[in-house]
């Protein structure tokens, strides 16, 4: 009984995604819609086989960067996190500049960013770094602030230095808030990398997209949007993968 | 003198109140003591000078003979909650104390990990804190307090948060390893029952500048069910 309710939890989104699936090849097959504007199921499938190979390629730059991007925001963020953390006056005086800094649209920094860092991967790999470092920084300083007082005097009572009680209770209380700002943050990620890659640059999704635009490959737009929200959910299984490796104790918590 | 603890006239304010004005209190070698009194006087506070993590504005306290005011890592503090680490097993959250001191974390378990049959919790070792019941979380989180103490420990209401029937065996648990361990204890409480089941001396605060002492020592076997156990209550009674 029980193994038939997930077989039904896991059938019903793929249901979804199925009936919108048979929808649109109905809609296009009615011939409803001009088939240069509204390509078929079938004429995308075809157009992602057809050129797979060169997404690979364009993938590889878009990931590069996405990769890039993330690894120095987490390693930002964690070490600003600490230095907000250790002192109050930082805390207070950087934390509204984070707020902020937030609400700059990044489509509209971005062409700034390639005037001035050029056509090559700094700019994109500079827009991940302002999209992404805020939910990280945020997510461990909230995590470090969530530390139970009477865990640390339980540490100072043995006798624990700054470190480590850092080392024991402000860094593992901040690693499941961390996490949630990475999944978060892992989707602006690919599409910041994305929009960057419109504004100049020679490689990528963002470059392959603004060339099969203008030539007007409905097939080849609708192939590479796909392929960029695989992308993105490929990038969240691989951070939660990650979150379960890190914190197998609550791995438990979700079986009992 | 046979102390092995002695706080000599502590004095502690908040905000120009006075939480104690020149207490001193002092424990022998083996003994339990028992601080009870109602919650709110300072008990957990006075707790928190005699452990180091608090400084008093005056006084002293010393563990035998040395000057340890306001120097945490000398006495082990067992706090109301079991604060067993989540995201560390239980054998990594008893040897903690000694990781701490900079032992390596493999020898700090190994040598633990000889106590998890004593203390009940064998078995235990590699599994995380939420899998065990309320008592054996307690009793694990004594265990760590033991392995942390030189011989004197504090415990803040240990066994409150468990059900009768745990609390009571427990106690009875509890007065099996004080003995084999050699710990001193001073032990808070504001169960009167608790504190002349557990304790040889009884602190009772009526309020923090009202203090009597009261000795229950040479305790026969079940003493919770004689005469004498009423006598001892309605007295404890009579000071609060």
């Amino acid at each position: 009984m029980k193994r038939l309710k997930s077989i039904i939890n896991l059938l019903l989104p793929v249901a979804t995604f199925a009936v919108i699936i048979i929808a649109w090849a109905a809609l296009c097959a009615s011939e409803a819609l001009p088939a240069f504007m509204m390509p078929s199921p079938k004429a995308v499938l075809d157009a992602f086989i057809g050129d797979f190979k060169l997404l690979c390629i364009h993938s590889k730059y878009t990931l590069a960067e996405t990769f890039t991007g993330m690894g120095i925001s987490i390693v930002l963020s964690f070490l600003l996190a600490v230095v907000m953390d250790r002192f109050n006056w930082i805390k207070k005086a950087v934390y509204p500049l984070l707020v902020v800094t937030q609400t700059v649209p990044s489509i509209a920094i971005a062409p700034l960013l390639v005037l001035w860092f050029g056509f090559g991967m700094s700019p994109k790999v500079i827009l991940i770094v302002v999209v992404c470092f805020f939910p990280l920084a945020i997510g461990f300083l909230d995590g470090f602030a969530s530390a139970d007082e009477d865990e640390i005097k339980l540490l100072k009572s043995m006798g624990a230095n700054n470190a480590q009680i850092f080392r024991h209770v402000k860094f593992p209380r901040s690693l499941p808030h961390f996490f949630a700002g990475l999944k978060v943050s892992s989707s602006y990620c690919i599409v910041s990398a994305v929009i960057s890659e419109w504004l100049g640059g020679t490689n990528g999704l963002g470059v392959y997209m603004t060339r099969v635009r203008k030539s007007y490959a409905f097939d080849k737009m609708f192939a590479v949007i796909i392929l960029v929200s695989l992308l993105s959910i490929l990038l969240m299984a691989l951070i939660s993968l990650l979150e379960k490796v890190t914190m197998p104790y609550n791995n438990k918590e979700k079986k009992q | 003198m046979n102390n092995i603890l002695y706080a000599n006239k502590i004095s502690k304010s908040f905000d120009g109140n006075f939480i104690f004005r020149d207490l001193s209190i002092s424990l022998q070698k083996g003994e339990t003591l028992a601080l009870l009194g109602p919650s709110g006087i300072g008990k957990t506070t006075l707790l928190n000078i005699l452990s180091g993590v608090l400084a008093p504005d005056s006084g002293n306290v010393y563990l035998k003979g040395e000057d340890i005011t306001a120097k945490p890592g000398h006495i082990s503090y067992m706090q109301q909650k079991d604060l067993l680490l989540p995201y560390y097993t239980v054998a990594e959250n008893v040897a903690l104390p000694l990781i701490i001191k900079g032992e390596k974390k493999n020898v700090a378990i190994e040598t633990v990990k000889k106590h998890f049959e004593f203390f009940g919790i064998s078995g235990y070792e590699n599994k995380y804190p939420k899998e065990m019941s309320g008592g054996m979380k307690q009793r694990a989180a004594l265990l760590r307090t033991v392995i942390q103490s030189q011989g004197v420990i504090l415990l803040d209401e240990p066994f409150g948060a468990l059900d009768a029937v745990t609390r009571n065996k427990m106690q009875k648990w509890y007065l099996d390893i004080k003995d084999q361990m050699k710990i001193s204890t001073i032990i808070i409480t504001h169960d009167t029952d608790e504190a002349l089941i557990l304790a040889d001396r009884i602190i009772v605060m009526k309020d923090s500048l009202t203090i009597k002492e009261l000795k229950v020592n040479d305790k026969c076997k079940d003493f919770e069910l004689t005469k004498e156990f009423l006598q001892k209550k309605k007295e404890v009674l009579g000071y609060l």
